[in-house]
């Protein structure tokens, strides 16, 4: 009977001669599942296909290798895992259930070794031996170093498929959507939910998960008025389709619930192809903002645990129904029923008049029913008072042990064999509760349906319909009209009063609780398939204490894996309870989290990855760096030149020729990326008083000066160089790291602390193209560039500036230096930048110019002693860096307070130093400063460095660093030590100034 | 390279449009951008409450500043658009910024104001098509439908991977097609351009020179 | 995901926005404090489980600092208001 036997095309034994009108019998669709061809048609899911070809087992269990089939018919799969596709397509762990079959599609099993039908692994039955429940926390808790040696067998006995073999070829996208409703689920319910909603204007959002709209209309076959539900459920579609306020999903599944009517769904767009078609992309990841919600989620059946019930043909009774009226499928040839409510009665009638022997229906209720006595009377064999004890079979189900049972499923007689291929098992329902869960809804539970239903008492969004413990299909209509209704009316809307249609279901009646039938000793009754967690697990968990439902989960890992324990939950938690002597709402539920299915992580990212993920900022000359060897790095977010390469020059010898330049001739470098404020207001003075340390109101126009900011902790923030443009008018320049954080700083100073000043801060570094050119050369390369410009000394003295063309731009020059050299600093409209950048180049040549990166910058300011983030970390005072001279006694200034706070005047404080190597030593990156020539002593940091660099200028490695009492110890002859890098060099501790420590150069 | 001595300005997407300008036309596109290169643009600050700033910038701009977000004002020659409750962007002609940065200080003088010509700080794009508005909204959380967004609604907001101002020219109701001008910082202006791609693939995104 | 009511703008997504701590307000005259004072000020700050006054910078938007009533256990946002507008519970 297995479809692996078969291997031929096209033998759709299984597939009835009428029903299934989900399917197109005119379109026949070939695929591949392990080695076989086999063929379906469209409109079949994998799962469908396969049974319609007799295929019963498709995989093997997690954990034990149990041979598995299919379980369900949709999402609440916890069985029929599958690789779907091949190479970089291939996704591993997709339920067959939910997979829509496409022409040549391939799907493969999972867990498998080496084949299906032989599995190693279950046949010495080492998986067995290898996972009771808890067996990770015990093995490698205890024991760590006991993983080395399980790890390999482990790697190939557990986990679920293969990743692709290479990156995914596909495309996926973001989307964005408001609404006024949004509708998760598009049954009865729902589709009633919007019908109401989209009549009153409402802007709807409807989203289902499945391909087509309808939920269990389409799965059993029931009447809307007065004609057939999936019918009605067409109709309903081309009425809501005409609506241009209401928009209908299907594919799409509403995954998470978060804070302020914020959702996420993902859009399956094109998993039921072979690939996208062109340019569109795989799947779609959706936020929407909506008002207000309804879940209409619906119900998921739930299995009556016994032994051996992970059998392949054993599946849940819906199931069963939904293949034949969807797909035309019958699920088997002679079936067992069992079930502990009346909607096996209704499916008993369909399944026979389909063609499938019914042996026995097992009902666990004593007693008849109503519907019960009604089949009996139609011939079927009615067992009331009875429940399966055990499936027959190994790789698939050839019979069902069948005994009198109690109401707590003890038995209570000899158990008899049916023989039977199929058992259909219906333990009642569990509603959706998931996305209510998500929401912080509470839950109630309701004895009559022994399940947990959302409590509406406080919970923000609707529930209507099965998902609401509203089984019966009138009630799913009425309460999906009134809801809908409701919303529109809630949101202002004048909602009409609803048409509900007349509805002829299934009786379903009550559904007495019962878990599972007591099994043979040493049986297993599976209660999580997915994680192979049985009645027994969850036994030991609570002997070994593990009885709060959270930890059982990760005891026994149940609930946990692809499905999150659609079909196990409840279950599990309900034999807890039953083991504690508690009711069900005692234990509670596990928390609900987002998503409601598993999707991929590409869909998350949308297609957001490289440059569009982590976008980069460019410079106006970005281009000319890039093709004149720039090597680029990141910058606070900045591409930027670190070195130009030269071929035939390593980066140090081509970093060294940058920084020579720059000391003998002239260098520009680009240096847009300074954070830049425009400060303006009769208050703007008075404004920079108070954020600097030192004054800026007696400074005089067309002149600059530096500042330092600290925190309102007294540590250093921020530094640059601010210049005064008229009384009333400032540039402000931040460094590059912290031009947005300090544009906050500003604006929550005028906002919130002195709202009283008149001042405006706008940020402008995007308008500014700055370039400075900095060197012995640097003033006749000016006069050359702006022959309209005064660029004398006494004209254009260091912190001073001037407006005029350079290289025909209109720019602002500033002269200041970080290179100690005679340095202006052009600023043009940005537009002009690159043409500005080549006037300069082009100008350059006979004064010996050349373009350096920010390694020759960071070399040119260490031989400096500027510090920057790298010194100043956060922790770092005025006093600290040895500018105790920059910081006014005479006004109040942010930070102020703090000075005289006891630890930022402790003694004993590191302060900045710079330290210079031996002839020939390169002192280590990061490296710590000790007193002994010992990489392995435990010895004391004395201090660490900051940034270190080759100084050509000097022919020696230098660096900065903070030290404790650093300004008592020049002249100390220390060790720079690192560890990690096994680097160690001598040192001389020194001022943090190596070059030109007067700063003749820079105002000559 | 252009010749130092000509200071031609240039658009961080002048390359891309260039070859474009060479592709021929994808009529089946459903989503098309164009660049609008060195539109003149001035920050405006100045309080909403200081009634002698409002009457002096209607009367520099014959227009009447928008005092509430997302609005905007047209007047002869330039546009004001809200970017804050005392900052406007003023968009005029190409190559207009500094002039009007010139008349508008001139005209502001001794009133608390601040004006600078931000020509330069951010570039224009402009688009159109029956899918323009699906493109923005996959990367913008703001509900960009009429009545939410009318023609004429302007502020500032994250679209994609850049945070843009966002001015909504046609809402696309009836048989009009929606269209939208951004301004995006120009520095991050490739980067964005990678995303708009991405974004406009599904809908045949063309480029008009 | 948050939707914060931006007092000028109206509510947008959190992610305009950049969170600036709790909503404490400047002593007037920081050299009246002594350093235990003033300590308290720079570092110690309540976390309650329920109402709290935080600032937030609409740095997407409209480059506006105000302040937000959240309650850190529902996320509910009660209230928002300019620098030195709180409204009367």
């Amino acid at each position: 009977m297995t479809g692996q036997d078969a291997g031929t095309t096209n033998r759709q034994v299984w597939r009835t001669e009428s029903a299934g009108h989900g399917i197109d019998r005119s379109q026949p669709i070939s695929f591949g599942f392990n080695q076989f061809r086999l063929e379906g048609y469209q409109g079949d899911t994998v799962a469908s296909a396969l049974l319609a070809n007799g295929v019963r087992l498709v995989g093997r269990s997690f954990k034990y290798h149990r041979p598995r089939g299919i379980f369900g018919i949709g999402s609440e799969e916890p069985n029929a895992l599958l690789q779907i596709g091949s190479g970089a397509r291939r996704e591993p762990n997709t339920r067959a259930t939910v997979q829509e079959l496409h022409q040549d599609l391939v799907a493969g099993s999972q867990n498998h070794w080496p084949s299906l039908k032989f599995d190693l692994g279950a046949m010495v039955g080492l998986a067995g031996a290898l996972f009771p429940a808890g067996f990770y926390y015990k093995t490698f808790i205890a024991n760590p170093k006991r993983w080395l040696w399980y790890e390999k067998h482990i790697r190939r006995m557990a986990g679920l498929g293969e990743p692709p073999a290479d990156t995914d070829p596909d495309d996926y996208a973001h989307a964005n959507a408001h609404c006024d409703l949004l509708i998760a689920g598009g049954g009865p319910a729902g589709l009633a939910a919007a019908l109401a909603a989209g009549a009153a204007g409402a802007r709807v959002i409807l989203a289902d998960e499945n391909p087509a709209l309808g939920g269990q209309l389409l799965l059993a076959p029931q009447r809307v008025g007065g004609i057939a539900g999936h019918a009605w459920v067409e109709q309903a579609r081309e009425q809501l389709a005409a609506l241009p306020n209401v928009r209908l999903m299907t594919r799409t599944t509403v995954a998470g619930v978060y804070d302020h009517g914020l959702f996420t769904m993902v859009e399956r767009c094109a998993d039921h192809q072979s690939e996208p078609d062109p340019h569109q992309p795989r799947q779609r990841f959706w936020r929407v903002r909506a008002r207000k919600a309804v879940f209409a989620t619906g119900a998921i059946e739930r299995p009556i645990a016994f032994a051996n019930n992970d059998r392949p043909g054993v599946m849940l009774l819906s199931a069963v129904r939904g293949y034949l009226e969807r797909f035309g499928v019958l699920a088997g040839r002679t079936a067992v029923l069992f079930a502990n409510n009346d909607s096996v009665y209704a499916a008993s009638r369909e399944l026979v008049a389909a063609g499938l022997r019914i042996e026995a229906i097992v009902d666990t209720r004593p007693g008849l029913s109503e519907a019960a006595a009604a089949a009996k009377a139609d011939g079927l064999y009615v067992l009331s008072g009875h429940g399966v004890t055990a499936a027959r079979g190994l790789r698939e189900v050839h019979g069902a042990d069948v005994a009198p049972i109690d109401a707590d499923g003890r038995t209570r007689g000899a158990a008899k064999t049916l023989p039977c291929d199929l058992i259909a098992v219906s333990g009642g329902w569990n509603p959706a509760v998931h996305l209510h869960a998500q929401s912080r809804g509470r839950m109630a539970f309701r004895e009559d349906l022994a399940a947990f239903v959302p409590d509406a008492n406080g919970a923000p969004y609707a529930s209507a319909g099965a998902a609401n413990g509203a089984y019966d299909l009138a009630a799913c209509l009425a309460e999906g009209f009134a809801v809908g209704a409701a919303a529109a009316n809630a949101l202002g809307l004048d909602a009409p009063p609803p048409a509900i249609p007349a509805a002829v279901g299934d009786p379903v009646g009550a559904a007495p609780a019962l878990w599972s039938v007591q099994a043979p000793k040493g049986a297993r009754c599976f209660v999580d398939f997915q994680n192979d967690v049985t009645t027994k697990d969850i036994g030991l968990a609570h002997r070994e204490n593990y009885v709060s439902v959270e930890h059982l989960k990760r005891y026994t890992t149940l609930g946990m894996g692809t499905d999150q324990g659609k079909t196990s939950n409840v279950a599990g938690l309900a034999l807890m309870a039953a083991k504690r002597g508690e009711a069900i709402p005692a234990v509670g539920t596990t928390t609900f989290r987002p998503p409601y299915t598993p999707f991929t992580f590409n869909a998350m990212v949308g297609g957001q990855t490289g440059e569009i993920g982590h976008p980069i900022r460019r410079t106006a000359a970005h281009d000319w760096h890039v093709a004149n060897g720039g090597v680029l790095t990141d910058a606070a977010g900045w591409s930027r030149p670190m070195y130009y390469a030269t071929e035939g020059l390593t980066p140090q010898q081509r970093i060294d020729e940058e920084v020579l330049a720059v000391r003998n001739a002239v260098g520009v470098v680009d240096v847009s990326t300074l954070g830049k404020l425009d400060i303006q207001g009769p208050d703007a003075a008075k404004f920079l008083d108070r954020v600097y340390t030192n004054r800026f109101s007696n400074l005089k126009v067309g002149r600059g000066r530096y500042g330092v900011m600290l925190r309102e902790d007294g540590r250093v923030y921020d530094d640059g160089v601010t210049m005064r443009l008229a009384d009333d008018h400032f540039h402000m320049t931040t460094t590059t790291n912290h031009s947005s954080s300090v544009f906050q700083h500003l604006e929550y100073l005028l906002q919130v602390v002195w709202p009283d000043l008149r001042v405006f801060v706008t940020p402008v570094t995007e308008q500014w193209f700055a370039a400075a050119i900095s060197g012995p050369n640097a003033r006749a390369l000016l006069a050359d560039l702006a022959p309209e410009v005064d660029v004398s000394n006494a004209a254009l003295p260091m912190m001073g500036m001037a407006e005029g063309r350079v290289a025909g731009v209109p720019a602002r020059i500033f002269r200041l230096s970080f290179s100690g050299e005679i340095a202006y600093e052009i600023n043009v409209d940005a537009d002009y930048g690159l043409a500005l950048w080549n006037g300069i180049l082009t100008a350059g040549g006979p004064h010996g110019l050349k373009a350096y990166g920010t390694e020759a910058m960071g070399t040119l300011r260490i031989e400096k002693g500027h510090f920057t983030h790298a010194e100043a970390d956060g922790r770092i005072t005025m006093d600290d860096l040895g500018l105790t001279g920059m910081v006014s006694a005479a006004k109040e200034f942010i930070g102020r307070r703090s000075l005289g706070l006891p630890d930022l005047v402790a003694p004993g404080r590191k302060q900045l130093v710079g330290f210079i190597a031996a002839e020939g030593e390169r002192i280590p990156v990061g490296a710590q400063i000790a007193a002994l020539d010992d990489l392995d002593a435990v010895q004391d940091a004395l201090g660490h460095t900051t940034s270190q660099a080759y100084s050509a200028t000097l022919g020696r490695h230098i660096a900065l660093g903070l030290m404790k009492n650093g300004r008592a110890m020049h002249g100390r002859k220390v060790f720079a030590l690192s560890p990690v890098l096994g680097q160690r060099a001598a040192v001389e501790v020194v001022p943090p100034c190596f070059f030109d420590p007067e700063g003749g150069r820079q105002r000559g | 390279m252009d010749d130092a001595t000509t200071a031609r300005p240039r658009s961080p997407l002048a390359e891309l449009f260039l070859a474009a300008q060479s592709a021929p036309p994808d009529d089946s596109a459903t989503v098309y951008v164009q660049s609008v290169p060195f539109v003149g643009q001035v920050s405006l600050r100045g309080r909403p409450d200081d009634a002698a700033f409002l009457a002096a910038a209607q009367d520099a701009l014959g227009l009447a500043l928008p005092l509430t977000a997302g609005g905007m004002a047209e007047g002869e020659a330039h546009r004001a658009l809200w970017l804050g409750p005392d900052h406007w962007l003023i968009v005029t002609g190409e190559g207009q910024g500094p002039a009007l940065a010139g008349a508008l200080k001139d005209r502001l003088r001794g009133l608390f104001a601040a004006v600078i010509d931000v020509s330069g700080a951010r570039m224009r794009l402009r688009l159109g098509g029956p899918a323009s508005r699906q493109v923005l909204a996959s990367g913008c959380t703001l509900d960009l439908e009429p009545p939410a967004f009318p023609a004429g609604h302007a502020l500032q907001t994250p679209v994609g991977n850049a945070t843009v101002i966002l001015h909504c020219l046609d809402a696309g109701q009836g048989e009009a097609e929606p269209m939208y001008d951004l301004y995006l910082p120009r520095s991050q202006a490739l980067s964005f351009w990678r995303w708009l791609e991405h974004a406009g693939k599904p809908y045949g995104l063309s480029v008009r020179a | 995901m948050l939707l914060i009511p931006c007092p000028w703008c109206g509510p947008r997504d959190e992610t305009e926005f950049v969170y600036g701590e709790a909503a404490v307000n400047r002593p007037s005259d920081p050299n009246s404090l002594s350093n235990q004072e003033w300590t308290e000020h720079l570092y110690f700050r309540e976390n309650p489980k329920g109402e709290h006054t935080e600032r937030w910078f609409h740095r997407a938007g409209c480059h506006r600092w105000f302040s937000v009533r959240r309650n850190t256990v529902t996320h509910v946002i009660s209230a928002a208001w300019p620098p030195g507008q709180e409204p009367k519970p």
